[in-house]
């Protein structure tokens, strides 16, 4: 089963901390749709064995587009896709789009499950981020969200600089409270060519030390796990049944397609991605031209790196699928970092699989990087 | 034909005094080459010594000189290497010449290396024609230099040339000084062959060549040769004199400056200073001044990553072809695994070794600090020569141990004698005598343990003097001293690439700092690490590494995983440039830490 992601690339205006690839000139959205329509027909020319259970509106800010698009987009996709029926599909979307006429719209096209980009519940935070919305807007937004939908998603960000144990602890509660099934939370990333990061560089912001962002990142995965909720990726937290579905295929190696500009894409062995420029994308497609810009063969050892990679900022190696994929025994070829690992308590071993701890996690890198 | 009167002669100057750029000069003028064909400073032409602007293996070039009154000579100038390292070579290629331009730079004065190499000069019996340099730069003190040459070399005033090789102002002066003032080589062809090997170097296609200032007798093609002190024995198949390039002739006689081509394959066949004589024509007597070179200081070189190991074999035995003072011998170390212990004559020797494997034999290399050769006498009545740290006796089974001190000459303006004296003193440093170079400058004289000059002597002297001291020195004596071995441990583990010798005085506070210095170098581990230093058993300081708190990177970003791969193989290749020593890491700078401390 494979996974279908929908690039989206409007945002109403940048916020400081982001690179992600968006413009905000909103009059270039229906010209996009057309490019994107023709995306659509081209690929499912081409991919007609290709059943899909997930799709996923990332973004930019895919709720800019209105009820009316997202609802025409869906159906096209399923008129031109084999679909699943019980379909998980994925909308992200910024509070201050969210209200309850939308939702509903949003529910009738099909959409079940909503990601919003709240970020804190805190004004002070918000105002940092450069973020759109009041913490009264996002409380409001969730609440909506999960009553109509009855699955959303809060994205929270973790150690921005004035925070403190108290106050991540405050959003992580209102998140639950309004009832979000499934909490995404980002420790704050200083992007390169981003506007905090010249702040930082200049001084006006001042960056937390590794060790409070470890404190922070421990206390609000605490926090999650004590409500109830599953760990199961790095970043990622789901009550019982609600983990993203369409993430959980990047993580496990699944196939997914990605489209619209700078979409990625996987096949078993291969990755590609799309042109990022939203103008080009749609020369390429005017022409009748896939819009894919590079393209890379995996070799059978890339494909075991990335797999371990994912699986360990994930729910770590199942040892009976490492054999079936590579045809080793992930115990025994790495018994020494095993071993060492949990001996570190920064790794648990059982007889299914192979799992980072909490503290394995938060130098996820470091440790992965020793499979490369 | 009669032979024409030759002149052999080699240019002296302390660093920078402008050596290249006169003989340039004179080459130019002698139209041995073209003005447009000219390469700054032709004689330096191995890419190293043009960076370093020091002339660092010598060579020999032939220039034809019609004098004012139309009779024509040939000058064979001679370059002699620019460093202390090389003072052996310096003396040899010395020994060819009958006579020396003693090079000053208008702006400097008389520095260590300009005294240094007038003393070798001398010693081989030469003429010296003194010349001041640069005297067209503003800051040139023409009076005070002269001076101090008078002084130094007891000559008249008007025995100077005031000279700009760059302005080319003095340089038909100094040919004519050339010719008129050193002796003609003597040309004595009839006497059985002796010459002088004063340099080699390895030719992929024709083997060794050997360069050599015939002295008595004639060498030509198809002679049987042998050599007076390896006792090897060749057969002659070319020789010719050195223009631009190598020039074929039927014979070099007395008085020749040449190369010879005899089939060897080894420049280690050809020691520098040995004397070619004919198998036909035994000679009782060498020509004098032969020395086997010895390394001084010594260091562990050894593969980034394993798998280079033969390649850095073969890059050390290429090397070696073209430079017989290396040395190199199969080591294991238990951090670093296999590579090879080097000696070489000195720290410059040293790093152009390390800077010719990695940049003209593409390795990457791991090198440990340096360090001298001690005899250790043991209590069971042995004498054991000691070139790596890790391989010192324990010290109860040490009697006493030796070390080699070296005598040096150091020239600085007054102000700085008393930095000068604190900078001695700690490094060990037993003042011998002071002489004036003239009202404000001195030559102080010290003896200094080997060891305490290996590690940023230099450095230290410039920033001591704000550069205005010079610095040259010579190999004096072993002698006794406190010393001990220093251990550093990482989780209780002894690293042997880490351990040094050290005198006893300074142990506490060289662990100290080591540590401090590796806790810097060392980045954050997943588990905690201590650092230690010990003397045997006896931990003399300790510091410690934190646990690394966060790597993480937050975000796997909507299917873009190879941006996290990315990342990952950036972390990787900055993890291959680590050694593993038990769970540590250690980067590569850490192995160097010593050289930093102070």
């Amino acid at each position: 089963m494979s996974g279908l992601y929908v690039h989206i690339p409007f945002c109403s205006r940048r916020c400081t901390y982001c690179d992600f690839f968006f413009i905000t000139n909103q009059k270039l959205i229906p010209d996009f749709l057309d490019s994107l329509r023709k995306e659509i027909r081209i690929r499912s020319e081409l991919s007609s064995v290709i059943t899909y259970d997930t799709i996923f509106f990332g973004g930019g800010t895919p709720s800019l587009l209105g009820a009316k698009n997202v609802t025409g987009l869906i159906s096209l996709i399923r008129d031109s896709f084999d679909m699943e029926s019980n379909c998980e599909i994925s909308l992200e979307a910024n509070p201050e789009d969210l209200d309850t006429g939308f939702i509903r719209e949003l529910r009738n096209a099909g959409v079940n499950r909503l990601s919003i980009g709240v970020q804190s519940f805190i004004d002070d935070e918000l105002k940092f981020l450069t973020r759109q919305h009041s913490p009264q807007q996002a409380e409001d937004a969730v609440r909506a969200a999960s009553e109509i939908i009855g699955n959303s998603s809060v994205d929270l960000i973790c150690s921005l600089p004035s925070q403190t144990l108290e106050s991540i602890s405050y959003s992580i509660g209102k998140a639950i409270d309004c009832g979000a099934a499934h909490i995404s939370a980002y420790i704050l990333t200083y992007e390169d060519r981003t506007l905090l990061t010249r702040q930082m560089k200049e001084g006006k912001v001042i960056r937390n030390t590794p060790e409070t962002e470890a404190e922070l990142y421990m206390h609000v995965c605490s926090d999650i796990r004590n409500a109830g909720f599953n760990h199961y990726e790095v970043s990622n937290f789901a009550l019982p049944g609600y983990e993203c579905r369409h993430n959980k295929k990047y993580w496990n190696l699944d196939n997914y397609t990605g489209l619209g500009p700078s979409a990625h894409s996987f096949s078993g062995t291969k990755r590609w991605s799309n042109v990022s420029s939203v103008g080009v994308y749609g020369e390429r497609l005017s022409e009748g031209l896939l819009p894919v810009e590079s393209e890379t063969e995996l070799s059978p050892d890339e494909i075991r790196e990335d797999y371990i990679m994912l699986a360990l900022r994930a729910e770590g190696v199942v040892f009976s699928e490492f054999t079936k994929k590579f045809g080793s025994d992930f115990r025994e070829e790495y018994s020494d970092s095993i071993r060492e690992l949990c001996a570190g308590k920064f790794a648990g071993i059982s007889d299914e699989r192979f799992t980072l701890t909490l503290r394995g996690y938060i130098i996820a890198d470091e440790i992965t990087a020793r499979y490369f | 034909m009669e032979k024409p009167d030759i002149r052999n002669f080699c240019i002296i100057a302390h660093i920078d005094h402008g050596k290249s750029t006169l003989a340039d000069r004179l080459l130019e003028k002698t139209r041995t080459i073209e003005k447009r064909n000219m390469i700054k400073q032709v004689l330096d032409d191995m890419d190293l010594e043009q960076e370093r602007g020091i002339t660092i293996k010598l060579h020999a070039i032939q220039m034809k000189y019609t004098a004012p009154d139309k009779k024509e000579y040939v000058l064979n100038l001679i370059d002699t290497p620019g460093h202390v390292d090389f003072s052996y070579e310096v003396s040899r290629s010395l020994a060819a010449c009958e006579g020396a331009l003693l090079v000053v730079d208008a702006t400097q004065g008389v520095e260590a290396q300009t005294i240094g190499n007038l003393y070798l000069a001398i010693e081989n019996g030469l003429e010296i024609i003194p010349v001041i340099n640069k005297i067209d730069l503003q800051n040139s003190m023409v009076e005070e230099v002269t001076a101090q040459i008078v002084e130094l070399l007891g000559c008249r005033k008007e025995d100077i040339i005031l000279a700009s090789a760059k302005a080319d102002i003095g340089t038909d002066d100094i040919l004519k000084a050339i010719v008129e003032r050193i002796p003609a080589a003597k040309t004595d062809a009839e006497k059985p062959l002796r010459a002088l090997i004063f340099d080699s170097k390895f030719d992929i296609y024709r083997g060794v060549i050997v360069y050599i200032r015939v002295f008595e007798g004639s060498i030509k093609g198809g002679d049987h040769i042998k050599f007076f002190f390896t006792g090897n024995e060749f057969t002659a198949e070319e020789v010719g004199t050195l223009k631009m390039g190598r020039v074929k002739s039927k014979v070099l006689s007395a008085g020749d400056v040449g190369y010879l081509i005899a089939g060897i394959k080894d420049v280690n066949d050809t020691r520098v200073g040995d004397t070619v004589f004919r198998k036909d024509q035994p000679v009782d007597e060498p020509l004098p001044g032969y020395k086997e070179v010895k390394p001084m200081v010594f260091s562990g070189i050894y593969p980034s990553s394993t798998e280079d190991f033969e390649n850095l074999r073969e890059s050390l035995a290429k090397l070696k072809l073209n430079d017989a003072a290396l040395s190199y011998e199969p080591e294991t170390s238990v951090a670093l695994g296999f590579g090879f212990r080097c000696g070489f004559l000195g720290m410059l020797h040293m790093e152009i070794v390390q800077e010719r494997l990695e940049r003209e034999y593409g390795l990457t290399i791991i090198t440990t600090v340096p360090n001298v050769e001690y005899k250790v006498y043991t209590t069971a009545g042995e004498t054991v020569l000691v070139d790596n740290p890790s391989y010192m006796p324990e010290p109860a089974k040490i009697n006493y141990i030796e070390e080699p001190y070296i005598t040096a000459n150091i020239i600085t303006p007054t102000e700085f004698i008393g930095n000068l004296m604190k900078l001695a003193n700690e490094r060990r440093g037993v003042f011998v005598s002071t002489t004036y170079v003239d009202a404000k400058r001195v030559d102080l004289h010290f003896e200094f343990p080997l060891s305490e000059i290996v590690f940023d002597f230099y450095d230290k002297l410039k920033s001591y003097s704000r550069g205005y001291a010079s610095f040259d020195y010579s190999f004096k004596d072993f002698r006794e001293s406190d010393l001990v071995k220093l251990d550093i441990l990482l989780n209780g583990d002894p690293v042997d690439a880490l351990s040094t010798i050290v005198h006893r005085d300074k142990a506490f506070d060289w662990g100290k700092k080591l540590c401090l210095k590796l806790k810097e170098l060392i980045p954050k581990q997943m588990f905690e690490v201590a650092i230690q230093a010990a003397i045997g058993s006896k931990i003399v300081a300790r510091e410690t590494i934190s646990a690394m708190r966060k790597n993480v990177t937050a975000k796997c970003y909507g299917g873009d995983i190879s941006r996290k791969r990315k990342l990952l193989e950036k972390q990787k290749e900055g993890k291959k440039r680590m050694k593993q020593i038990g769970s540590v890491e250690i980067p590569q700078e850490a192995f160097h830490a010593v050289l930093s401390l102070n």
